[in-house]
């Protein structure tokens, strides 16, 4: 599967567990707009991986996608 | 109840001799507290003292003997906003925290249509976010600035920070909880 890790869970852990798992992970655009970045992960055909799930499901919801993975929690590698 | 030791365990030698040992600078001091209380000390000392618990309690007493001296000569101990204070006013130096609150380098406000907490400079990370992040992965402030390519300072300012607006943080996470359970049940729904 093609993620796009957010910056807000993009651990170096996360992303070496998530690759190790076969995985294709797109590193994250720092210090970007939330917009720009889910326009990027649908650029890219991947699902989006983060913790800020009231921003993300906004944009989700304007249309169709690839996926969205969305924590309320973070932790992830746990 | 937990035993809280204030000063790290050191060994000590003393070499047979007619002389009388030097006084001692620090004294070793126990006490019996709920498991509570030592959880809420030593996490005050792993987030503003470098995990030093005698450097914690020594600053949190001299801060408490301050407010009950203020009192005492008949003041008002408060909190008000930098803008709003008085001609003339007390203010408390604590320890090893002189700068808190004063000047932050890496957490900035942003223009955020719902979140008031700051974020992480340059990232689009909020204090909050990350300073969770640390807690629940147990990492130390070294460990998670490797794990998210960010200076140790900036770590160790969002976790200050995170302990001082715990209440706007954990507000916006729980609206933050409400919207992808909303979102979930919805997708679960259309399956």
């Amino acid at each position: 599967m093609r993620l796009y890790v957010d910056e807000d869970v993009a651990s170096a852990e996360l992303i070496s567990r998530l690759a190790e798992a076969g995985h294709e992970v797109l590193s994250p655009l720092r210090g970007q707009a939330d917009s720009r970045c889910w326009r990027y992960a649908q650029e890219q055909s991947a699902v989006v991986l983060t913790m800020n799930a009231v921003d993300f499901v906004a944009l989700a919801e304007e249309g169709a996608h690839h996926g969205l993975v969305s924590r309320s929690a973070p932790g992830l590698t746990r | 109840m937990a035993v809280l030791d204030m000063v790290p365990k050191r060994r000590h030698s003393y070499a047979m001799t007619a002389t009388a040992p030097p006084p001692k600078a620090r004294h070793r001091l126990s006490a019996d507290v709920p498991e509570a209380t030592d959880a809420h000390v030593r996490h005050t000392a792993r987030v503003f003292y470098r995990g030093v618990v005698s450097d914690a309690v020594t600053a949190a007493l001299d801060t408490f003997h301050w407010i009950i001296e203020a009192r005492l000569r008949g003041k008002r101990v408060i909190a008000t906003d930098a803008d709003t204070l008085p001609g003339a006013f007390e203010e408390p130096v604590i320890a090893g925290l002189e700068a808190l609150g004063q000047e932050r380098l890496w957490l900035v406000k942003r223009d955020h249509p719902w979140r008031r907490q700051l974020w992480i400079k340059g990232r689009n990370m909020t204090a909050g976010d990350l300073a969770r992040t640390v807690a629940i992965e147990g990492w130390s402030a070294e460990e998670a600035a490797a794990q998210f390519d960010l200076p140790v300072e900036a770590v160790v300012e969002a976790q200050r920070y995170a302990e001082i607006a715990r209440d706007l943080i954990a507000a916006e996470e729980a609206e933050n909880r409400i919207v992808a359970q909303g979102y979930e049940s919805q997708r679960a729904a259309v399956r």
